[in-house]
């Protein structure tokens, strides 16, 4: 809303006497462009918008500014008495601002009946009154010591770490008032007695709300919603205040980054375990809820009264139960012999294997065995005669190109066949017959044989 | 929570970038590079790609890969005779979309003059994204006052592609006159705006009537601007090198230059843009090129004085040009209360003499940086359309017509005194609230109120005392000064006055011009008066 109007002051001497002309009509307006553009305009299209006059618009403005002013007053942090709790004299005496990873920053500022809860207007209110109260100052006034100013600086320290949205978390995350215990199937008493503190108390540490226990009579997709929230729990808990400090004056490297390898393993310890804290205590609930079990036995009854209405059935209880024990001993049966038919198929797969495996490793012994064969038998040339060098080659070659093309098994296979007959002959036309398959399948050109057609 | 709009100024030849900032004042802020004037230039060079000030070097080796000017060209057709950017690429053909046709990634390419605008506006938005740490809610940006809807529609339509939330567009001027709002908000005066940019400059006269802007008359001339002023500088500077190392520099762009002509005469183009910039702030600036042609090196020294002397055709162009634009909107320079100095080129203090020497009465406007005005102009303006007073504001772009009083209203004094009270060409409906001071010692006063004509009187200088040395001749000019001089009477009103508490008169003028007049001293029951229009 724009400022009402200035009232411009104007020197100028009147006369005192009215002037003798007549007054005459008032000129026409002439129309010029408006370009809308700055505060002033919008004032005037808001006029000419509302259609009220000036004296009205400036009543409206009036209204509208004393409402704002009204909403803001409203907004205001309301002081009932934060940070005015009453100071034990311990605090005040012990508190060391060295020390300060010791201190409870909420108690410091007076807040230690919010703490978490305490919102930062709280927390810079209560900072304000406390500085007030503490300056050292002050302290000379009543006759304390003034250059005693332990208390005061705890307490600049406390605004520092909770004005700091991730350094207040740091110390959330690690204030002790509030006890990490969780309850287990041991703990005596009522369910929602027990545990609804607890899951309230966790829930501080969500990064999205989570919903909160509920009563005995929780709807089903309510007590649902709420085990897959924390299931799905996201913790913001950190553990740097636990930090070793690093000795920033240290000139000393390894050390440094020894430290600060050290805390992050560390931090990553601690919020492994406090995961692992969150999930137990879900488990916990979930196996201790009186609600989930009830949940259980209503699906039973309803899949039994299902199943029985298709078998047309009445409820029996005692023949479901039979019913019941004859399935599961059918059912058990079918399993087992499931399993012996897996460990049949599953051995005979294994020997296939241990064939090929074995046929692998032995290739290049049968390979060479071939080649032997081959050389033994003066290259399959009429015996007393020279194989030409042009015919060892080609030959070597080709039992080569037949070996690599031929499976690791086939192999073998013809190694045996070599081996099997004394007839020279009969030998050659294996490696022949193993070639022209080879051709058939078309893993090797035509052509490429020359000696073994 | 305050909202994040920010304010671009889109030049031809430099941009910036207003933002509100967190104290809720506008701020002209720096890109990554620390540039608050950031050269509207793209440069694709291999695998790179330079944005802004970057790019400019790139004109040296890398011209033909290199943009400027593409701004203007926005929502253009290809003509033959378009403006081709003399040191960067040419504009090209396709088709009838100008284009540049560029060599990048290993392969020829082209791009519209609305994608490198669109590229550029991209990178004005990052920048001011990475400044206020999130996404802008909405942008106003300036346009010159000449620019047809088409060429606007074109420019909202880059903004759009470029993800620029665009509140609305607003004339360089009407921004300029928006950063100094709070000057001009309270008074009535009439106002001179002049924006010399890169590449033109543009006068603006406007009433500004508490706040509210009426243009009067608009001129603007693509001739002058921050490159002639940079001609000036180079032809000075290229004689001086021909004298020290009489090696022949070209002064003037020309197609049939030879790479190394072109080369130097860039380089010494690039650098005397800096130099005059240097000018702005001292009393003399250094330039200093390392082998501006041949290996030869230049390095020299400008004065303030010299460069008046070297600019001052153009800066007289530009106090011509107001001159011109103050005449068409039927004025004197005398009438000229306040001047507003925008763009670039705007804030050399060259400029400011030779406009303090044609308007004498006006007061010339400096708390505003000329170059970073427009920016911060169109920011606030921004702040205001995004916390939206009005439910509905319409945009700058809708023609708004309203009605304005003829004349000047004034009350009168004793003898030929008068005071206006509603000045000419104030929008309709207008209240004026004034305080008089009672005559002394009388129990009544008498408010009269007249339509009245703005005149320049003319008063002869009294005689001087002859003297021997008759050096000051142009002392003897006669002086002008302008005054109202009442037509017709409106109305009378018997104010009973006690004491010496002021009177304080409220004039409303309603929109078909009738007068309501309200007179009293403070706590007494008001003499009212109503004069209605024929």
């Amino acid at each position: 809303m724009s400022a009402t109007q200035p009232i411009t002051p104007i020197s100028i001497s009147l006369p005192v006497a009215s002037t003798s002309a007549a007054p005459t009509t008032l000129s026409k307006p002439v129309q010029r462009k408006l370009v809308p553009v700055g505060g002033a305009y919008a004032a005037h299209a808001r006029r000419q918008a509302s259609g009220k006059t000036f004296d009205e618009d400036d009543a409206a403005v009036k209204a509208e500014n004393e409402r704002l002013a009204e909403e803001e007053r409203k907004n205001q942090p309301e002081d009932d008495g934060v940070g005015e709790e009453p100071e034990s004299k311990e605090l005040l005496q012990t508190s060391d601002p060295k020390n300060y990873k010791a201190l409870d920053m909420y108690a410091i500022l007076g807040l230690s009946n919010l703490r978490y809860k305490a919102t930062q207007d709280q927390i810079r209110l209560a900072h304000k009154k406390k500085i007030l109260r503490h300056h050292p100052d002050k302290k000379a006034g009543r006759g304390g010591d003034a250059n005693d100013d332990r208390f005061f600086k705890c307490v600049a320290r406390a605004l520092e770490i909770l004005d700091n949205p991730e350094r207040r978390k740091q110390f959330d995350s690690i204030d002790e008032t509030y006890s990490d215990k969780i309850p287990d199937a041991k703990t005596k008493g009522d369910f929602f007695e027990v545990y609804g503190p607890v899951f309230d108390r966790e829930s501080r540490f969500s990064e999205t709300p989570v919903p909160s226990l509920g009563g005995a009579d929780a709807p089903r997709d309510q007590v649902e919603e709420f085990y897959n929230a924390w299931y799905n729990f996201v913790s913001w808990r950190s553990f740097e205040w636990y930090d070793k400090e690093i000795n920033e004056g240290s000139e000393n490297r390894d050390d440094k980054r020894y430290t600060e390898k050290k805390n992050k393993s560390d931090r990553a310890q601690r919020k492994k375990e406090d995961n692992a804290r969150v999930r137990t205590l879900v488990d916990n609930a979930l196996a201790a809820d009186p609600r989930m079990k009830k949940f259980r036995q209503d699906d039973k009854a309803a899949r039994e009264a299902k199943k029985n209405k298709a078998k047309g059935i009445t409820t029996d209880p005692k023949k479901a139960k039979e019913d019941e024990a004859i399935k599961a001993a059918q059912e058990a049966a079918a399993k087992e012999e499931q399993v012996k038919k897996d460990a049949a198929s599953k051995a005979n797969k294994a020997t296939d294997k241990k064939a090929k495996e074995a046929a692998r490793k032995n290739l290049s012994k049968s390979k060479k065995a071939i080649k032997q064969i081959v050389t033994d038998n003066n290259y399959f040339q009429p015996p007393g005669s020279t194989p030409s060098a042009n015919d060892i080659e080609l030959q070597l070659n080709e039992l080569d190109l037949i070996a690599n093309g031929l499976e690791p098994e086939e192999t073998a296979e013809l190694k045996k066949s070599l081996d099997g007959t004394p007839d020279v002959a009969a030998k050659r036309e294996a490696i022949v017959s193993s070639a022209k398959k080879l051709l058939d399948v078309g893993k090797v050109e035509s052509g490429r044989f020359q000696q073994f057609v | 929570m305050t909202a994040a709009v920010i304010g671009l100024n889109f030049g031809t030849g430099y941009s910036s970038i207003g933002v509100v900032n967190k104290k809720g004042f506008a701020d002209c802020i720096a890109n990554e590079d620390g540039q608050r004037q950031i050269a509207s230039a793209l440069a694709f060079n291999g695998e790179e790609e330079y944005v802004g000030n970057q790019a400019k070097p790139q004109l040296v080796r890398n011209y033909k890969n290199t943009f400027t000017g593409f701004r203007n060209l926005l929502g253009e057709e290809f003509t033959e005779n378009i403006p081709q950017p003399l040191l960067s690429a040419p504009v090209t053909n396709i088709n009838g979309i100008p284009s540049y046709s560029f060599h990048a990634h290993g392969k020829d390419s082209s791009l519209s003059v609305k994608d490198v605008s669109v590229k550029f506006l991209q990178s004005l938005a990052k920048s001011a994204e990475e400044y206020m740490g999130k996404p802008i809610d909405g942008a106003v940006m300036s346009v010159p006052h000449s620019w047809s809807q088409h060429k606007r529609n074109a420019l909202s339509e880059a903004a759009k592609a470029a993800n620029i939330p665009l509140l609305d567009l607003i004339d360089d001027w009407a921004a300029g006159m928006s950063a100094y709002n709070e000057v001009l908000g309270a008074a009535d005066s009439n106002v001179l705006v002049v924006d010399m940019g890169e590449y033109s400059t543009a006068v603006t006269t406007v009433a500004a009537r508490q706040g509210l802007f009426t243009p009067l008359s608009h001129l603007s001339d693509a001739s002058t601007g921050g490159q002639q002023l940079d001609h000036a500088l180079v032809a000075h500077f290229a004689k001086e090198f021909t004298k020290q190392t009489k090696i022949a520099v070209p002064t003037q762009f020309s197609a049939d230059l030879s790479e190394n002509d072109r080369r130097a005469l860039v380089k010494l183009s690039l650098a005397c843009e800096q130099t005059k910039r240097s000018l702005t702030a001292s009393n003399s600036a250094g330039i200093a090129i390392e082998s501006l042609k041949d290996g030869a090196d230049l390095s020299s020294q400008v004065n303030r004085l010299r460069f008046g002397i070297l600019a001052s055709k153009t800066f007289h162009a530009v106090g011509a040009l107001a001159e011109k634009a103050v005449k068409a909107a039927e004025l004197e320079s005398e009438h000229i209360d306040k001047i507003v100095l925008i763009g670039g080129s705007s804030s050399l203090p060259s400029l400011t003499n030779v406009l303090a020497g044609i308007f004498q009465n006006a007061e010339i406007l400096s708390s505003v940086d000329p170059d970073q005005a427009i920016a911060k102009g169109a920011a606030i303006q921004a702040q205001l359309l995004a916390a939206r007073d009005v439910p509905d504001l319409p945009s700058a772009t809708t023609e708004m017509t309203v009605n304005v009083t003829p004349h000047p209203i004034v009350l009168a004094g004793e003898g030929d005194e008068n005071a206006v009270v509603v000045a000419k060409d104030t929008p309709l409906p207008a209240r004026r609230i004034v305080a008089i001071n009672p005559p002394h010692g009388k129990d009544s006063a008498v408010l009269e109120l007249y339509q009245a004509k703005n005149e320049i009187k003319v008063v002869a200088p009294p005689p001087r005392e002859k003297t021997d040395d008759s050096e000051d001749e142009e002392d003897d000019e006669p002086e002008r000064i302008p005054v109202v001089v009442r037509s017709n009477k409106i109305a009378s009103l018997q104010v009973a006055v006690k004491g010496d508490a002021p009177i304080i008169l409220t004039v409303v003028v309603l929109d078909n011009a009738s007068v309501e007049i309200k007179a009293a001293q403070d706590g007494q029951s008001p003499v009212t008066a109503t004069v209605q229009a024929p």
